[in-house]
């Protein structure tokens, strides 16, 4: 189950420097929220910006990143 | 055991026995531009990993029959300014397959700016970058479209396919390259050429930080992509201009390092790859890895598919292998 585009979880997920994720394109697709992120430092639409990419990668890719969801459904 | 390579003569009765299947094809430019028309894209290349070892030859065609679940749904060309639209074009529960000519703008274009291309982690995008026979002076990398047999030298082309419903696909990479624990290099600009680097928070004439390293150009510096390694390989240094290039671009906030020597590639890309015996339905690998590692006759396992001028597994890879397997759903 994805978590909703609101959820803070997203906020939350894309903040941290390393995410434990079993996918390449889970992987691949948190290098660039972090990325977004510490190019802008401090700036809170960036952040915003970055959950919301995360979000529309888990709906869009359900079954690829399973695991990975799991892990987000667990709190990491 | 999987068959993908062919006599010009095969290929063409294997394409004409085989019009709707979507394939992924490669060889010498003047065989794949007397193809017949087909659900196919190519790309110039002579190298090969093949059932029978690493290949190289002008005289054969390689065709990647994709897994029976996987349907074609159309074939799509991109330039160096509409590539970073590509998402936007991705079918829904499919998969892309891409073929982009070496050194063309789009090449260039894909690599500095496919991190960033809004959607593009959204369904996976595989493929490689096409080249030619590097002992042939004067030669041109390019792409051939199979539903209209055109040549492109500057365009990328892409099959989009859609998957059947009760299976989904699985991109992967390969990469035996480990980072050496040590400095820590960032560079100003997303590039295939710089001059500047951060090392560990310091700004240094990079060419001449090389020297100061002893640092070996056939070993990359890699990334870590939250656990995944993304290699960069060098392709010239000058230390005269102080101009490094690359064969992908550095990635502008990412942090590199330098690699491990590798010892036996064959060994090492065998222990990485956990070989289950099943053959991906498309694989590529890296022409460095071919030429560094002497892979021409030598096994990479089940991987078959072409040689290549770069690796595409949603961005621009360099020294890899990429491969897409297709999975039930449970």
């Amino acid at each position: 189950m994805v978590p909703p585009k609101d959820s803070p979880k997203w906020r939350v997920l894309v903040e941290k420097n390393e995410v434990p994720f079993q996918n390449l394109a889970t992987r691949m697709m948190f290098k660039r929220c972090q990325m977004l992120i510490k190019l802008n430092p401090g700036n809170r639409e960036k952040i915003e910006e970055a959950a919301l990419i995360a979000h529309e990668f888990f709906t869009s890719n359900k079954d690829l990143v399973k695991t990975d969801l799991e892990l987000i459904a667990r709190g990491l | 055991m999987r068959k993908t390579i062919y006599t010009h003569k095969d290929a063409v009765q294997f394409i004409l026995n085989n019009k709707e299947k979507p394939l992924m094809v490669a060889g010498d430019e003047s065989l794949l531009g007397e193809l017949p028309e087909g659900n196919w894209i190519g790309g110039s290349i002579p190298y090969f990993m093949t059932e029978e070892g690493g290949i190289q030859s002008d005289k054969i065609v390689q065709i990647l029959e994709l897994e029976d679940s996987i349907r074609f749904k159309s074939i799509e060309k991109y330039d160096a300014e509409s590539i970073k639209g590509i998402a936007a074009d991705y079918p829904k529960n499919g998969v892309s397959f891409i073929c982009i000519p070496g050194f063309s703008k789009t090449h260039v274009s894909f690599g500095e700016n496919a991190l960033e291309i809004d959607g593009i982690f959204n369904s996976p995008l595989v493929g490689w970058v096409s080249g030619f026979d590097l002992n042939k002076e004067g030669a041109k990398a390019s792409v051939f479209d199979g539903n209209t047999r055109q040549q492109s030298f500057d365009q990328a082309l892409v099959m989009h396919c859609e998957i059947e419903e009760g299976y989904y696909p699985r991109l992967e990479i390969v990469n035996p390259f480990e980072a050496l624990e040590g400095d820590r290099i960032e560079f100003k600009e997303t590039s295939f050429e710089v001059e500047d680097a951060i090392v560990n928070g310091k700004e240094v004439v990079f060419a001449d930080y090389l020297k100061s390293q002893g640092y070996q150009e056939k070993l990359p510096i890699i990334a870590n992509y939250n656990g995944s390694n993304v290699n960069v390989c060098f392709q010239a240094v000058d230390f005269e201009s102080k101009k490094v290039s690359f064969y992908a671009p550095v990635v502008k906030g990412v942090e590199y390092q330098f690699s491990k020597p590798l010892g036996d590639y064959e060994s090492a890309f065998r222990r990485e790859m956990k070989d289950s015996g099943n053959s991906p339905g498309f694989s590529c690998n890296c022409i460095l890895n071919y030429l560094y590692s002497n892979l021409e006759g030598k096994s990479t396992g089940s991987f078959y598919g072409p040689i290549t001028f770069g690796e595409i597994a949603y961005v621009l890879l360099n020294q890899t292998a990429v491969y897409l397997e297709v999975m039930k759903k449970n």
